[in-house]
């Protein structure tokens, strides 16, 4: 079990130019190991972000993540994963389920303790309210775990990039852009 | 005479033992006191030109009857020199009081005074359980003697006593517990039961040889339940490193810069350019990463893992104690041993 810290920082370009919101975001995540080789967790966040621009609104993330990881060796494996993400401001509410697959790289440094971690993959599934699926969806992280018997410290930073068209026909880009710390201890 | 008999057998028997017919028919004549038609029986069998095999045994026979025959028509001198000859050639030689006269007896221990000669039975296949029992060797002298038994592993110069001192003349047992001067159970391999003797009568008694010796040989098998194999040192593939490699920090370095190059590249090429990225992030997780991998080339390359050196201590101790029960195991199955003895070809005089 782990608590997240998160900065959070989200850009869209809606055909109207960038706007860029960021903020501090919070969460819990729950792991399960089921054998030596697969990991199961399912987190939930939270954050508020501030828009650059004055005059735009507040927007409020809050999502829920069900992930899975299925170590091929203890150096590197396959991740997947269901996302069910709301994002909201006092004018409305727009909601995403997305679903993630892709590969994770896992080099342990010496001693064991250190790893580095880095992993893409795509997002086949990209449903979003208002907006078709996004014909570009991927996402990518960079971080570093320190484990020690009973205790671990994660720092990612991760990315998710999307290209929506929406129903009016205007390309819409989005991306997400994370920095997470974590800090959990085994039970 | 010899001839003649012989023309009387079967053709077929005096191929196949005719100097045992003879040798019968002899001691036949001996019987019913037909002493002058026996004598030339012997001697034929006992002369260069018997044209038949003789065992030692037979010429041992024909001495003994022929000199207890000459006794008999008081030719005591020819008697004695048969009965040496006997002696000489088997130093078991006797003659059976049941059957022979007093004085035959008298003058046959005559003969024992008057040469030396020492012999050791061939050993009798035989299970000895050390733990329960001895076995025998047979020895023999003509007439008192000091001696000194040994047994002595083939090949080897070592040996050690197994009986010492003087004995009566005739036949005498020396028993062996299969146990070396060592307390150390027999080993498997051939050894030589050694004999060796001196005579008191000596050349007092007007003999010319005074000291002899001979030697039987014998095989030595244990059997005991398979033992089994301790288990082999621990090689180094067995062990985990306790050390951390030097070459180990390049690595750790690569890895470091490989985090730093990873989200600098997640942030500038896989990011979209019109939206730009949070490259703040980046750095601050390349930073980490360099940091990360600077730190532990500090902290780990060419220090002790004591994980390692514990687990491997585990090693070492599970696998002597393993094979310490082994040993154990061992210990009590070679405690059962027990030696198989053989006689083995060879023997000395």
């Amino acid at each position: 079990m782990s608590g997240r810290l998160a900065l959070v920082e989200e850009r869209v370009d809606a055909g109207f130019g960038l706007e860029r919101f960021s903020g501090v975001g919070l969460g819990l995540e729950v792991q399960r190991r089921l054998g030596s080789r697969f990991t199961i967790g399912l987190h939930g966040q939270g954050a508020t972000m501030e828009p650059d621009a004055s005059g735009d609104l507040d927007r409020r993330i809050g999502e829920a993540d069900l992930s899975a990881l299925m170590l091929m060796t203890p150096s590197w494996g396959f991740y997947g994963g269901l996302t069910l993400r709301a994002i909201a401001n006092d004018a409305g509410r727009q909601q995403w389920l997305l679903g993630r697959i892709g590969a994770e790289v896992r080099p342990a440094f010496t001693g064991d303790r250190f790893r580095a971690i880095g992993r893409l993959g795509v997002i086949p599934i990209s449903s979003v309210d208002g907006l078709s699926p996004s014909t570009l969806a991927f996402d990518g992280a960079v971080g570093l775990e320190y484990q020690q018997a009973r205790w671990a410290l994660k720092l990612v930073y991760g990315l998710e990039r999307f290209a929506f068209t929406s129903s009016t026909g205007v390309r819409r880009d989005e991306q997400l852009s994370t920095l997470t710390f974590r800090g959990g201890i085994r039970l | 005479m010899a001839a003649l008999l012989l023309g009387a057998l079967p053709g077929r028997a005096r191929a196949q033992d005719s100097t045992a017919l003879v040798l019968q028919q002899a001691r036949d004549l001996y019987e019913r006191i037909e002493l002058e038609r026996a004598l030339p029986l012997y001697r034929s069998v006992l002369s260069p030109g018997w044209r038949f095999d003789v065992t030692q045994a037979q010429r041992v026979e024909a001495n003994l009857y022929l000199g207890a025959a000459l006794l008999l028509l008081d030719a005591r001198d020819s008697a004695l020199a048969h009965f040496r000859a006997a002696l000489e050639r088997d130093a078991f030689a006797d003659l059976d009081p049941s059957r022979f006269t007093p004085s035959q007896l008298e003058a046959f221990q005559a003969a024992r005074q008057s040469v030396f000669a020492i012999g050791v039975r061939p050993v009798n296949a035989v299970r000895l359980d050390p733990r329960a029992g001895k076995m025998t060797f047979s020895i023999a002298t003509t007439h008192t003697a000091a001696v000194r038994c040994e047994i002595r592993p083939a090949g080897q110069e070592t040996s050690f006593p197994v009986f010492v001192g003087e004995i009566q003349g005739g036949l005498r047992e020396i028993e062996w517990d299969g146990v070396l001067s060592s307390g150390q159970l027999a080993p498997s391999g051939r050894y030589a039961f050694v004999l060796l003797a001196r005579s008191s009568v000596g050349t007092r008694g007007g003999i010319a040889r005074a000291t002899d010796s001979t030697a039987a040989y014998f095989d030595v098998t244990q059997e005991s339940a398979a033992l089994e194999d301790t288990i082999a040192d621990l090689s180094t593939s067995d062990l985990l490193p306790e050390t951390y490699p030097t070459s180990a920090a390049a690595g750790d370095l690569l890895k470091g810069l490989g985090v730093a190059v990873g989200a600098l590249l997640l942030a500038n090429v896989a990011s979209n350019q019109d939206l730009g990225a949070a490259k703040g992030m980046a750095t601050a997780v390349g930073v980490a990463g360099v940091a990360v991998g600077v730190a532990t080339i500090a902290t780990r390359s060419g220090r002790a893992r004591p994980e390692n050196v514990a687990a491997n201590q585990q090693r070492r101790a599970e696998r002597s104690a393993a094979n310490a029960e082994i040993r154990r195991r061992n210990a009590e199955r070679l405690a059962q041993t027990v030696l198989l003895i053989s006689p083995a070809a060879g023997r000395s005089n």
